[in-house]
């Protein structure tokens, strides 16, 4: 283990995984460098959690392989894997303390640990998840966040090579979730190890992990950061999974190695930005518009939109949502259906907000649209 | 409606408490009530056919309990893992274990042991050295009760170890395994002190079964006497305070049985909120 460097903490090839002839993970090809937070985003029912039990070790691949550090594990057992998971539902011991919940995994290490070593790294886990003290306390008398830090350190404890967390922050609320998500990202940083994250949430992917992989229907559909997924989304999946959008699904009347255009009866041309230009794109097939709600300007139908838009449409608010910082409307157009619009508030105020069945005009600039097939 | 249940739970519970009342009747017949006295307990526990009984049924209920709870542990284990058409056999066999009549349990335990007993004792007879005096015979006694109670009490370890099993989340088996715990540890240390209350109220279930049974074991018996068989035989001298005292005792001793058994699958449920909150 000298060369952290050049092995791969984690390696999937051309992994697969089928249940009766149903493929939960197929043909999955996957490297996790050392010490990359990754996060594995995806539909319930897309194979994440299948992906990640096959790294514990719960679910053996019914074809491919699978290495930890370089080492092929197919047919090592869980128990002998040098991988520690943070459970969806925790699965703390509830006939044990929380120190002995933490001390769990020390004890099964052979050759043993003496009994002060433990204790002193139970402590050490202890203080690492902000629980210092809490150690002769009964799983059932703690909160869900504090159990959500035992079962933390209770992996951590084992200095595991990688750490993989199912769903972690499913369970908590909402403002719990967002403080878990800042500290799971600084212990990430502090200690330097791989941790692998499964989640269906795209927000918790997308503010923790250096490497977000998007999965749908078993299959990895985009491998890239945060950014890339959300600025160059390699298809029409990928767009309307990764952040919110309005879709217009058409065929390409014009295409080139850029842009792509399709036309609609009764607005006529609407075109975007290629993202993924190594795919061939033609006139005649099918190509799908992303046109990000942030992109989209909307004023009452009274006054005129900015000169730089060159789509230019109408239509009537049908719903509003406020963020706060944001505000959403729902405007519906005849042809396009109902379009998402995400107006940010105004210093002056000028930006005025719209109610429920106010007539507006609405447009964006297709040099800001996303072309995706 | 309401005197309609209260007449239900009249006729269901009435003779129970004269019984529990005139056992404390300081006079010497049944029907008649002159004071309060605990003489008849003092002098049914100085009765030495009432220790003796007392011991025997003791001795099987313990031994019953004890069989039923790592027979019935081990075979729930191993259903847990069966799947398909197997399984719902075997769970069906269960159900039908319980619901057989204790009649036909007895006879059926009895004609069973009778013709093994006379193939196995035919067959030593033939093999014993003569030199050695006469053989060995296999017969009747603490043995063929405790069999025919554990052949009953089997299935309820069974039901109550499995229904446990089942609301067992399988995930702490699996957080198990991930901190490189092996399968036998694994069992030794997560899945049998999950199962333990369980497995305690199914001992306490057998045993109390297995103590207050009269049906099969008057069946399989033999020379011995267990203590609801004894008060059976001397109900036929007629019912004395004495046999009161002894009813009383049994009733007893299986209700605080039967309500250790309450709190130990309550505690469950409990342990299971405690989980999911």
């Amino acid at each position: 283990m000298s060369d952290h460097g050049s092995v791969p903490d984690i390696e999937f090839r051309s992994a697969s995984k089928h249940y009766g002839g149903v493929a939960a993970v197929e043909k999955f090809d996957l490297v996790v460098e050392a010490g990359t937070f990754l996060s594995i985003l995806g539909p319930s029912g897309s194979g994440k959690t299948t992906s990640l039990r096959l790294i514990a070790g719960f679910e053996q691949p019914t074809s491919g392989d699978i290495l930890i550090r370089g080492q092929s594990v197919t047919d090592v057992p869980p128990y002998r894997r040098a991988v520690n998971m943070v459970f969806q539902h925790y699965a703390l011991f509830p006939h044990m303390t929380v120190a002995q919940n933490i001390a769990y995994g020390l004890r099964n290490q052979r050759p043993r640990l003496d009994n002060a070593e433990i204790a002193r790294r139970v402590g050490e886990a202890l203080e690492l998840v902000q629980l210092p003290g809490f150690g002769d306390r009964r799983i059932f008398q703690m909160s869900g966040g504090q159990q959500q830090r035992v079962a933390l350190a209770r992996a951590l404890v084992n200095r595991p090579n990688v750490l993989l967390l199912d769903e972690p922050l499913a369970a908590l609320d909402r403002k719990l979730r967002e403080d878990m998500q800042h500290e799971l990202q600084s212990l990430q940083r502090e200690l330097g190890i791989t941790f692998v994250l499964v989640t269906h949430d795209q927000e918790e992917a997308m503010s923790m992990s250096d490497v977000v992989c998007l999965m749908n229907k078993g299959r990895i559909v985009q491998k890239g950061s945060a950014q890339e997924l959300y600025d160059r989304p390699a298809d029409a999946f990928v767009a309307g999974f990764v952040g919110k959008s309005n879709l217009i699904a058409g065929t390409a009347t014009a295409a080139d190695g850029t842009t792509a255009s399709i036309v609609m009866d009764g607005i006529g041309r609407l075109s975007g930005q290629r993202t993924n230009q190594a795919a061939p794109l033609a006139a005649g097939q099918a190509v799908t518009l992303s046109v990000r709600p942030e992109i989209v300007a909307v004023v009452p139908s009274t006054q005129t939109l900015g000169q730089d838009l060159d789509i230019r449409l109408e239509g009537r608010i049908v719903n509003r949502i406020f963020l706060g910082d944001l505000t959403e409307y729902r405007i519906h157009h005849p042809v396009l259906g109902n379009v998402l619009a995400r107006r940010s508030r105004q210093a002056d105020g000028s930006a005025s907000s719209f109610e429920k069945g106010d007539a507006v005009a609405f447009g964006w600039r297709s040099a800001d649209v996303l072309a995706v097939s | 409606m309401r005197i309609y249940a209260w007449l239900v739970y009249f006729f269901l519970y009435m003779p129970i408490a004269v019984i529990v009342a005139f056992s404390f009747n300081s006079g010497r017949y049944a029907a008649d009530f002159q004071g309060f006295s605990f003489a008849w307990y003092g002098r049914a526990l100085a009765n030495p056919f009432v220790t003796k009984a007392l011991v025997n049924s003791l001795i099987v209920a313990s031994v019953t309990a004890v069989l039923s709870v790592i027979l019935g542990t081990t075979a729930a284990l191993a259903l847990e893992r069966l799947r398909g058409k197997l399984r719902a056999v075997f769970d069906s066999l269960i159900y039908v274990a319980i619901m057989v009549p204790g009649v036909v349990i007895g006879i059926a335990t009895l004609v069973a042991l009778a013709s093994v007993f006379d193939a196995v004792n035919s067959l030593m007879a033939s093999l014993w050295p003569a030199a050695w005096g006469s053989a060995p015979r296999a017969g009747l006694g603490y043995g063929s009760i405790i069999a025919a109670h554990t052949l009953y009490t089997l299935s309820l370890v069974i039901l109550v170890v499995r229904s446990r099993l089942v609301g067992m989340d399988h995930s702490l088996v699996e957080a198990s395994a991930d901190l490189y715990s092996t399968p036998f540890n694994t069992f030794r240390t997560i899945t049998l002190p999950q199962l333990l209350p369980a497995i305690a109220a199914g001992f306490l279930l057998s045993f109390t079964f297995s103590f207050d049974d009269f049906i099969i074991a008057f069946f399989v018996a033999g020379p011995n006497t267990t203590l609801p068989i004894f008060v059976f035989s001397s109900i036929r001298r007629g019912v004395t305070p004495e046999i009161n005292a002894i009813g009383t005792m049994i009733l007893g001793v299986s209700l605080i049985l039967l309500f250790t058994v309450q709190v130990l699958l309550r505690d469950k449920r409990q342990g299971n909120a405690a989980e999911a909150a």
